[in-house]
């Protein structure tokens, strides 16, 4: 949650909360979907942020004359093939599917925002390009681009963060060019143009910081999206390189065994659902804080 | 000096393990226990990839090599134990005294399944085209070959060009099938699509990437056989499904059960899990045209750090053996005392600190992706090779590309495989240790003269004792080089329903489904 929650803190904390705190913090309790994000995807990042400390066992080393254990008092959740504890590969993998998840999430929102802003706000050729590039990239589904781009940049979590930022900035520059075709036919717009304000210091002073909101609760899906291509990736064998824990390889790794060691990729799996949930949560949570109704 | 006879033999070069299920192979076995073999019924068989093709005088890929050899049949064929070949669409043959020509006598009443009898012109055609594959196919193994020639309507004279030894097996060669003169009339094309054999199944349907199914041959020249209506390979990429398929009696046969659930199989009623011995092995292979490979004692000391019995333990469960040669049990000549780098941390390090790269270095494992076995076997790896300081990459990459780096000496180190198909070692030897072989030594760039030079002399040896002399020296020389670090031998494992009776793989792989029968 870190980026989007931060851009949002900026926005909402300073321009308008600081007036109207009590009424916005009274939002955030009737909120039920945004406390339960907060609570999910807060609990996460703190197993993710503590991991050294949480997990018992260092997720990589292995130790193949203990391997496929069932769950026991030293192994809560049991070994792998390789005899490495599942609880502490879930605790680490935390760590790599919620960081690439979020950081993959910045890229995309900058350079997406910044063309949508200027395609909407100058309009002309630039707009009209921007916007079939756009099109062209709305016609193929988000995994199979995401997998295919991955398959030709090598595995890895460079190639993770380049293919996620090449197809999903698209997103991003839709919904701001909308936005800003709307807002700067505003008055206040019109206000400062007429002031003799430059185009830049009205596009990103003046206009921006009013269009954001509905990019910001884009990326909260956006995120979904992009930790499930990335469990997606690992389960391919083309994500993040073994032996790095992540969700997505400790399912394929587990697959093996579903019938008799079940806990192996089942476990990882629900982790993956209720992630995915979290931060769905906290997506619609914020989706409601920021409408236009909680504003006014 | 015209002994250049490649064996581009990738049956399953490239994590050989991938393929592993598809093979399955059966001689000449005959009814179990006496019972009267029952006529009718349908077999369905589950594999984890379609085949892809029916025309093997180029394909690559087991899956095809195994259904088309119900189809299409050669004169030779490989006997149940994988170790020699015996006159099968041939009656009998005749060596000349300088070895330099086979006389071969084809068995009357034999006729392809549209009808039309089986003659010299249909061997003569077939072998001549098989031949003409030599730069995209399996030509290059028909290279000893002179001439063929027709004496009459069922004799051929084979003509050679050298002495060679192994040359009945590579009439076994599943390129060297017989298929009509002319095609029957059709385009090579036309006639894959829907071949006509001598075989004892013909295609029904083909779904691709779903099913195959053939049909029998009702002009099978052995009397009452096949038992079976149809075959069906069913393609069920999920081992899991596969297992619920079998336990629900959808399919009779799962060609590729994993090794992890092999044993739990045998407690499922109604089943029996089968090992057949094989003559499959798995390598980690260097690039000897990479630094710090090119050394000697870089190979060796890795070859030294990893646990092959816990590599088959972990890997395989336990099915398997660790690998100490070159050849793998199945094949003719392989020496059980073949010394090779085993597992030994000291020895590693040892080795180690006299190379170019005493304190370790960072490389890269090129791996298939999507293939557990091989994935898991290069974890291990990884895992072993940390103590030596050598960090390891595990670079995994899609099928194709990773066949074409690895083909195009493009990586550090790779897991690759290999399954014989002919029962003669030479078909595997030239292909590992000749450059020349057409596949710059198994794509590691391996280059040792006294090896070629031995390879050289053990196929045109005709005394069997002294060629496992030669043999004997050639995978104690290998086992030295360490080109390759041996990882282990392992079986083939079939899921069969007990209703299936005189099922049986070679060690080859291949099987033989005009024997098997259903009971009721």
């Amino acid at each position: 949650m870190t980026a989007a929650a931060e851009v949002k803190s900026r926005f909402v904390g300073r321009r308008r909360a600081r007036r109207r705190s009590a009424r916005s913090l009274r939002a955030w309790y009737r909120n039920p979907s945004l406390m339960a994000g907060i609570v999910v995807v807060g609990a996460l990042v703190l197993v993710a942020v503590l991991a050294p400390v949480l997990a018992p066992y260092d997720p990589i080393k292995q130790n193949l004359p203990d391997a496929l254990q069932d769950p026991s008092s030293a192994h809560w959740l049991g070994t792998d093939r390789y005899g490495r504890d599942v609880l502490s590969r879930l605790i680490w993998g935390a760590r790599v599917d919620l960081r690439i998840g979020f950081l993959a999430v910045l890229i995309p929102f900058v350079i997406g925002s910044v063309i949508g802003a200027l395609a909407g706000y100058f309009g002309g050729w630039f707009d009209a390009v921007v916007m079939r590039v756009v099109d062209v990239f709305f016609a193929f589904p988000f995994l199979v681009m995401v997998i295919t781009l991955v398959f030709v940049l090598g595995a890895g979590e460079t190639s993770i963060y380049l293919a996620i930022a090449i197809v999903s900035w698209v997103a991003y520059a839709k919904i701001v060019r909308g936005e800003v075709l709307v807002v700067k036919e505003h008055d206040y717009v019109t206000g400062a143009r007429l002031g003799g304000l430059s185009d830049r210091r009205i596009l990103f002073r003046h206009i921006t910081p009013n269009v954001l909101s509905q990019a910001v609760i884009y990326a909260m899906s956006d995120i979904v999206m992009d930790i499930l291509a990335i469990v997606t990736l690992g389960y391919l064998g083309i994500g993040v390189t073994p032996p790095t824990a992540e969700w997505g390889s400790m399912i394929l790794d587990g697959q093996e065994f579903l019938t008799t060691h079940w806990l192996q990729a089942t476990i990882p799996g629900l982790v993956v659902v209720v992630t995915s949930l979290g931060v769905s949560w906290l997506g619609d949570g914020l989706a409601d804080l920021m409408s236009p109704e909680q504003r006014r | 000096m015209g002994n250049r006879r490649r064996f581009g033999a990738v049956v399953a070069v490239l994590s050989g393990a991938a393929l592993v299920g598809g093979c399955a192979s059966g001689a000449t076995s005959t009814s179990e226990g006496g019972a009267k073999p029952t006529r009718g019924g349908s077999l369905v068989i589950a594999r984890s990839a379609d085949a892809t093709t029916f025309n093997t005088t180029t394909v690559h890929d087991n899956f095809s090599i195994f259904t088309t050899e119900q189809i299409l049949e050669p004169l030779f064929m490989v006997s149940e134990d994988g170790k020699s070949v015996e006159p099968w669409l041939a009656k009998s043959y005749s060596v000349s005294a300088d070895k330099l020509v086979y006389t071969v006598k084809l068995r009357t009443g034999v006729t392809f399944s549209d009808g039309t009898p089986l003659t010299a012109k249909d061997v003569k055609f077939s072998i001549d085209q098989s031949t003409k594959t030599a730069e995209t196919g399996w030509g290059y193994i028909n290279d000893p070959i002179k001439q063929v020639t027709v004496v009459d309507a069922h004799t051929v004279k084979f003509s050679l060009k050298y002495k060679f030894a192994p040359f009945l097996s590579v009439l076994s060669m599943f390129s060297n099938e017989i298929v009509p003169d002319q095609y029957g009339g059709r385009t090579a094309e036309k006639f894959y699509q829907d071949p006509v054999g001598t075989g004892p199944f013909l295609l029904g349907e083909w779904k691709k990437g779903r099913h195959l199914k053939l049909v029998r041959n009702e002009k099978y020249w052995q009397q009452g056989k096949p038992y079976l209506d149809s075959v069906q390979w069913n393609v069920v990429s999920d081992a899991n499904t596969r297992k619920l398929q079998l336990q629900g009696n959808q399919i009779q046969i799962d060609e590729a059960p994993d090794w992890s659930s092999f044993d739990s199989l045998k407690s499922s009623p109604g089943i029996t899990a089968k090992k057949f011995e094989s003559t499959q092995s798995s390598n980690l292979a260097f690039n000897l045209t990479r630094k710090p490979f090119s050394d000697v004692h870089v190979r060796r000391a890795i070859a030294h750090a990893i646990d092959r019995k816990a590599l088959v333990k972990a890997v395989l469960f336990g099915h398997g053996k660790p690998a100490n040669s070159l050849l793998a049990p199945g094949t003719p000549y392989y020496d059980k005392d073949a010394p090779s780098p085993s597992y030994d941390l000291s020895k590693a390090k040892a080795e180690l600190s006299k190379s170019s790269k005493p304190n370790g270095f960072s490389t890269s494992l090129l791996v298939r992706a999507g293939n557990g076995e091989a994935l898991a076997v290069a974890q291990i790896i990884q895992s072993e090779l940390k103590p030596l300081g050598i960090k390891v990459k595990i670079n995994q990459l899609e099928a194709q590309t990773a066949r074409q780096q690895q083909q195009n000496l493009k990586y550090d180190m790779a897991l690759t495989g290999w399954t014989m198909d002919i029962p003669d070692p030479d078909q595997w030897t030239t292909f590992a240790v000749d450059p020349a072989g057409g596949a710059k030594s198994d794509f590691t760039g391996y280059n040792n003269p006294q090896a070629i030079a031995l390879n050289k002399q053990a196929r045109k040896e005709s005394d069997p004792a002294k060629r496992e002399q030669l043999y004997a020296k050639l995978q104690r020389l290998t086992g030295q080089d360490s080109f390759l670090a041996y990882l282990y031998y392992s079986p083939y494992g079939d899921a069969i329903s007990n209703k299936v009776k005189g099922f049986h793989v070679t060690p080859l792989g291949n099987y033989h489904l005009e024997n098997v029968y259903l009971a009721k």
